[in-house]
């Protein structure tokens, strides 16, 4: 697996790397994390930088075997699966495949001391000591470097067929809640508003987008149940992999999220988004001024829910009280992990809150 | 002792030598009574407890029904045993979120029947359901038939409170999905008690599905069920469980329960899919087609939700079952690749027939969690010579590329076999996660890390130790 | 001291997988593993091999006294440890080592002696006609206050013989000790139930109690005289069946063969007694099959004796029976075949763990708004009685038969 240690045009937030390494096996990664720990350098873990920033070649040599990783990232043809799952990233498969995480089985890292370690192993279900490999999810880096990852797979189903509607942003909000609460398998639900709409051809406020999957009659049935909630229209399965890109194509990206038993606190009139309403997450996708946004993080995290500006300038992630918000971890536990596992802090500091 | 009785009230404390026998056992066969028991009835008193412990000095071994299989209960190193079996409310169902939020003394079970009345159900089912706690299920990250195709534990806790080695109270993730921070949920679950005591659990549940249909195959021997199960796998379809079911195993069921399964049948594959009906009328067919193209003589689905209830109910209280045939038994967890799986077994079975125990089998074969059970007689056969059959067990699933435990966890049974899977570095890795909890470990000393002293006194933790730093090589 | 009783291949049955915790009435009320019946086989085995000396040992004592013996561990044991029969062999070796407390013999000898009892009740009878028992209530010692208040309310009439014509069947039917004392109506209404099937009840002299209260409490030598009686008297009868309208009486009376077991002489005449053995419930859903029993229109719900439902296995039946009543509804109530805490003598020697079972129980009856409550077993009826009168209720606690009998009456 190819893998790029550092970063440039991998600039973040307008800092420029040093130095940009490509590294090529682990034990290169090795040499160069040692070498920064000997040095007090930093580095920041990049893969397809989708994410700061899975690759098409791994989903084609699935594909001959009727499989697939069921992880929609978004810029399926840069983004790699060591990011994918050091972001733990969102997407239109959280719905029915929960997270990536899930669909990871075993690792191989190098750590912040330049140890290289193993994780879980080649066999599904594992309580062989501690899942190290689900600790590495969303740790962007800061704790290890992932160079190996074992991923579970699924078979694809026999048929996949997607619905839109057109609606205003209440009303697809009310129906995708319907349809969630009907019980039935959907395999994705999204509700995109606003420019963003416009941008995937709609004319009006929000495009309402379900997918089904499985046995043809199944998918037929859910059809009809769908049509029974929603008038809505087949508009072919490419447009969930422009959903996903939507947050990473944005020069500012806000990660929103709520309990998804509860109305959202914000009722997306007027913003472009990607919202996610089964899984109480959305992607806020166009700047808003930064009162603004402090006063939607603050009702969130009243509601035990957060605002994380995933993309966004460097004053801006100041003025807002930073890129993640309340910690929701304790504090002292982060810190001994951080401590624990990248002693000399030479991985992406200051990166997550700790 | 004074303090723990001011905090959980006289009644929640026992001291006593014969009152601390009856928590010197799980439902594995490590033994060694605690040097007391605090069973507190609030997360507060919980803490107060862990608090008053951690000043002392005292370490702490976290308890719910004691169902456990690899002696993770087992007090050793003059340590208090806390059990949360008083801490059993459904704080909450929430349909719209699709999540119950429970305390650790819940029984599993009582989670699905809550959340059956809203139409949802609570995926991990370890065959213990009916009794062991949700809290203990997070500990060894369960799992049961079902996590074959809905995953373990792992896969269903969205967040958990728990009191810290130091007695604070501490949550982690909850309502929502990826709060910010590192996410410490799926390290907690299936660490064993030895970062801290949970206290709150954050539960995924999920609709219940619209038509369930359970299949029997039978077949004349193992072999042909396993190379059966493994072409239903890689057919594409994944069942939501298929077990197997050696003769040994038919026959117990039969005599126990009111299954009348056929008795000569070598082995029987129990396979269940689940979903809308148009789903499973189509996978019914192609199983059905697989299963007797691999052999099966004959197919047969249960007629009614009471005939499946049954199926599963002899299955699950099967392995208890074995005790009819001989009073004590060794039951496995090792998990082999699924394509490794027909060889395996035959190894396995080998083995058993090499030291002349009775086997029996009866497992998930669908994702390849091995349970062979050693069915002995402790007043005559020595409990050494099972253990040294058991650890050739262990050596054929690892050699295959296993691993050890697929739900039981590791515990005091396993620990000493843990250098077999990891380096002295992955192990570390391990023991940094565990220090960023527990940095004076005195959360479950003993268990899951291999080579400590602290439960050295229990005989057969010694002789496990020999064995598996004498077998591997 | 090692056990000379204690069955240890029934013990070794166990390996303590805990699928009997959520069973067990007392593991529910406290969550403790003292409590449990796993940790009172734990405590056996420790007294079988001498690791605990019950002599010295009050705890591991207390601990096997609280024990209910309702064997609803047993029901749910996949291993097939034999529960019952292991608390009462551990009872006789403590009762042995330690004496039967004063309580329990006062008890457990006055039951065996039906003019005794008869003249407790008939001594009851009379202090509540002379205002003399409220008197004493209030200065009564709280234990004897609250035998005073689990007593039956006397006058209930006496066990009348039904005469029946040109019978079909002949049955015995075992008159018990408290069950014919204080509840002869019951007797009564069994006999009419079973005359509108044309059976006749035998009249079997020489019969007693049936012994099972001893053997619970450990007076193992007490319960085999008695059963021995027993046998004898039913072997002259020549029943073909011999009914059991107490749950408790029934189950004790089918194991019979356990009990007499060893005795050579006595094996298989034990044997071939109990295996004629059957409770109402059971004799009459066989009997009975297709009858309907009238109408009362009456809303209900059924408690469980434990000794029909987990020792004797009989669930469906008396369920069934209620059913073809027409016009009678049955509510089931949460946990119905979880015990009231009656279980012999417990609610006298545990009165804490009593009373929190007979809470909840009498929370779960509520909470199903019946008219009566529907039992079949002596000792329930009484705690049951006593739990809704302590609750200001006055929902009456019937017989299954004494349901049948009225709901016949009215057709």
């Amino acid at each position: 697996m190819g893998l790029a240690v550092a970063a440039a045009s991998h600039a973040i937030d307008g800092l420029e790397p040093r130095d940009v390494v490509s590294v090529h096996s682990e034990s290169e990664v090795v040499e160069v994390i040692r070498g920064a720990n000997e040095r007090s350098e930093a580095i920041v873990v990049a893969g397809g930088r989708t994410r700061l920033g899975i690759g098409d070649p791994l989903a084609d040599a699935l594909a001959l075997r009727k499989q697939r990783w069921p992880v929609e990232a978004g810029m399926h043809d840069r983004a790699t699966v060591g990011g994918t799952l050091a972001s733990a990233a969102g997407g239109p498969s959280r719905l029915r495949y929960f997270h990536p995480r899930d669909w990871v089985i075993g690792a191989r890292v190098v750590l912040g001391d330049g140890t290289a370690v193993r994780s879980g192993g080649k066999v599904v279900k594992n309580v062989t000591g501690y899942d190290l490999t689900r600790l590495w999810s969303g740790t962007f880096g800061t704790l290890a470097a992932i160079v190996e990852l074992t991923l579970k797979l699924t078979a694809v189903p026999e048929r996949t067929v997607t619905l839109a509607i057109e609606l205003d942003i209440a009303t697809a909000l009310a129906k995708a809640a319907e349809i969630h609460a009907g019980g039935l398998p959907i395999d994705a639900l999204a509700i995109v508003a606003g420019d963003a709409a416009q941008s995937l051809g709609a004319r009006g406020d929000a495009l309402l987008l379900v997918r089904i999957a499985g046995p043809v009659a199944a998918v037929r049935r859910l059809g009809r149940a769908l049509r029974e909630i929603v008038t809505c229209r087949d508009v072919g399965n490419e447009v969930w992999e422009r959903v996903a890109a939507l947050p990473l194509d944005s020069k500012w990206t806000a990660r929103v999220a709520w309990s998804p038993g509860a109305r959202p606190p914000l009722e997306f009139a007027g913003y472009s988004a990607v919202v996610y309403p089964a899984n109480g997450a959305a992607y806020l996708l166009r700047t808003i001024d930064r009162p603004t946004f402090r006063r939607v993080r603050d009702s969130l995290e009243a509601l035990d829910g957060y605002a994380v500006l995933e993309r966004a300038g460097r004053d801006y992630k100041r003025e807002a009280g930073g890129a993640w918000g309340k910690s929701r971890v304790p504090l002292p536990i982060a810190r001994a992990l951080k401590e624990r596992f990248d002693p000399r802090g030479v991985l992406a500091p200051g990166r997550m809150p700790a | 002792m004074r303090q723990l009785q001011e905090i959980c009230g006289d009644d929640n404390v026992f001291w006593r030598a014969e009152d601390l026998l009856v928590w010197e056992y799980d439902a594995g066969f490590d033994r060694h009574p605690p040097s007391a028991v605090a069973v507190p009835g609030s997360t507060a008193e919980v803490a107060a407890v862990v608090k008053a412990a951690h000043d002392a000095g005292t370490a702490i071994v976290p308890r719910g029904a004691g169902t456990g299989l690899s002696g993770g209960t087992i007090a050793c190193a003059g340590a208090i045993v806390v059990s949360t079996a008083r801490l059993r409310r459904i704080v909450a169902i929430d349909a719209a979120a699709r999540m119950a939020v429970v305390e650790p003394g819940v029984p599993n079970v009582a989670v699905s029947a809550a959340a059956r009345e809203v139409g949802l159900f609570f995926a991990p089912d370890p065959a213990s359901q009916r009794i062991s706690t949700i809290g203990g299920n997070v500990g060894t990250n369960a799992g049961g038939p079902h996590a074959l195709r809905y995953g373990s534990m792992v896969n269903h806790v969205l967040g958990i409170e728990m009191v810290l080695p130091n007695g604070e109270i501490a949550r982690f993730g909850g309502t929502a999905a990826d709060l910010p921070g590192y996410d410490c949920v799926p390290l907690i679950v299936g660490s064993e008690g030895t970062l801290g005591i949970i206290t709150k659990i954050w539960l995924r549940l999920l609709p219940l599905p619209e038509d369930i249909r359970t299949f029997v195959a039978i077949f004349p021997d193992i072999d042909r069920g396993a190379r059966a199960a493994s072409a239903i796998i890689a057919g594409g379809v994944v069942p939501a469980a298929m077990e197997m079911l050696d003769n040994v195993t038919i026959g117990t069921l039969n005599a126990a329960f009111d299954v009348h399964l056929p008795p000569d049948a070598g082995s029987l594959l129990l396979v269940e899919i689940e979903g809308l009906h148009e789903e499973t009328e189509d996978w019914a067919a192609s199983i059905e087609r697989l299963l007797r193209k691999n052999g099966a003589t004959d197919v047969r689905s249960a007629a009614s939700a009471a005939e499946r209830e049954l199926l599963w109910k002899a299955r699950k209280l099967g392995y208890a079952a074995l005790a009819r045939i001989k009073p004590n038994n060794y039951l496995h967890d090792a998990v082999v690749p699924r394509t490794r799986m027909p060889e395996v077994l035959k190894q396995v079975n080998a083995i058993a027939e090499r030291y002349g125990y009775v086997i029996a089998n009866m497992f998930h074969i669908g994702d390849g969690n091995l349970h062979p059970v050693l069915l002995f007689d402790a007043r005559t056969e020595p409990i050494d010579r099972v253990m040294e059959a058991s650890a050739e067990i262990l050596k054929v699933a690892i050699d295959a590329g296993g691993a050890l435990t697929g739900e039981h966890g590791i515990g005091l049974e396993k620990n000493h076999f843990m250098p077999w899977v990891f380096t002295a570095e992955d192990l570390d890795a391990m023991r940094r996660a565990r220090d960023s909890f527990d940095p004076d470990g005195t959360m479950n000393p003993g268990k899951i890390f291999p080579g400590g002293e602290a439960c050295a006194d229990i005989p057969t933790e010694r002789t496990k130790r020999v064995l598996a730093e004498g077998m591997w090589v | 001291m090692r056990s000379p009783l204690l069955d240890t291949e029934g013990l070794n049955q166990c390996i303590h997988c805990g699928l009997c915790l959520e069973a067990c009435p007392t593991y529910r009320i406290t969550r403790l593993e003292t409590e449990s019946p796993r940790g009172r086989l734990h405590l056996m085995s420790a007294i079988a091999s001498a690791r605990i000396d019950p002599r010295e040992s009050d705890a591991a004592v207390l601990h096997l006294d609280r024990c209910l013996a309702c064997r609803a561990c047993e029901a749910v044991c996949p291993s097939g440890v034999p529960y019952g029969e292991l608390i009462e062999e551990a009872r006789a070796d403590i009762a042995r080592a330690r004496g039967t407390p004063p309580l329990g013999r006062l008890a457990l000898w006055s039951v065996s002696r039906p003019r005794v009892l008869g003249a407790l009740a008939a001594l009851l009878a009379l202090a509540d006609r002379t205002g003399l028992r409220a008197g004493a209530r209030r200065i009564l010692p709280p234990r004897l206050r609250r035998l005073d208040a689990l007593a039956p309310p006397p006058g209930r009439p006496a066990y009348q013989p039904v005469a029946v014509e040109a019978p079909r069947a002949s049955v015995a039917l075992l008159l018990g000790c408290v069950m014919r004392v204080s509840y002869g109506d019951v007797h009564t209404a069994t006999a009419r139930v079973l005359a509108r099937l044309a059976t006749r009840v035998v009249e079997v002299a020489d019969q007693g109690c049936c012994g099972a209260l001893h053997a619970h409490a450990g007076d193992n030598a007490e319960a085999v005289r008695l059963a021995k009686r027993n046998v004898a008297a039913f072997e002259r009868s020549g029943a073909e069946a011999i009914l059991a309208n107490a749950a408790g009486c029934g189950a004790f009376l089918k194991s019979y063969a356990h009990l007499l077991e060893g005795d050579p002489e006595w094996a298989q005449r034990a044997a071939a007694v109990a295996s004629r053995v059957r409770d109402i419930n059971e004799y009459l859903a066989v009997a009975a099959d297709g009858a309907t029993f009238g109408e009362l229109a009456m809303r209900v719900t059924y408690q469980d004796p434990c000794h029909l439902a987990h020792a004797q296995g009989i669930r469906a039946e008396p369920r069934a029976l209620l059913g073809r009543v027409h016009g009678l509804e049955l509510i089931e109530m949460a946990d119905a075949d979880v015990c009231c805490g009656s279980a012999g003598y417990y609610n006298l020697a545990q009165p804490d763990y009593a009373d929190r079972l007979l809470e909840e129980k009498i929370d779960a009856i509520l909470a199903t708004r019946p008219d009566a409550v529907v039992t079949a077993n002596p000792g329930c009826m009484l705690q049951l009685a006593a739990g809704l009168r302590a609750r200001g209720k006055s929902i009456p606690v019937l017989h299954v038969v004494e349901v049948l009998e009225r709901a016949m009456r009215s057709a």
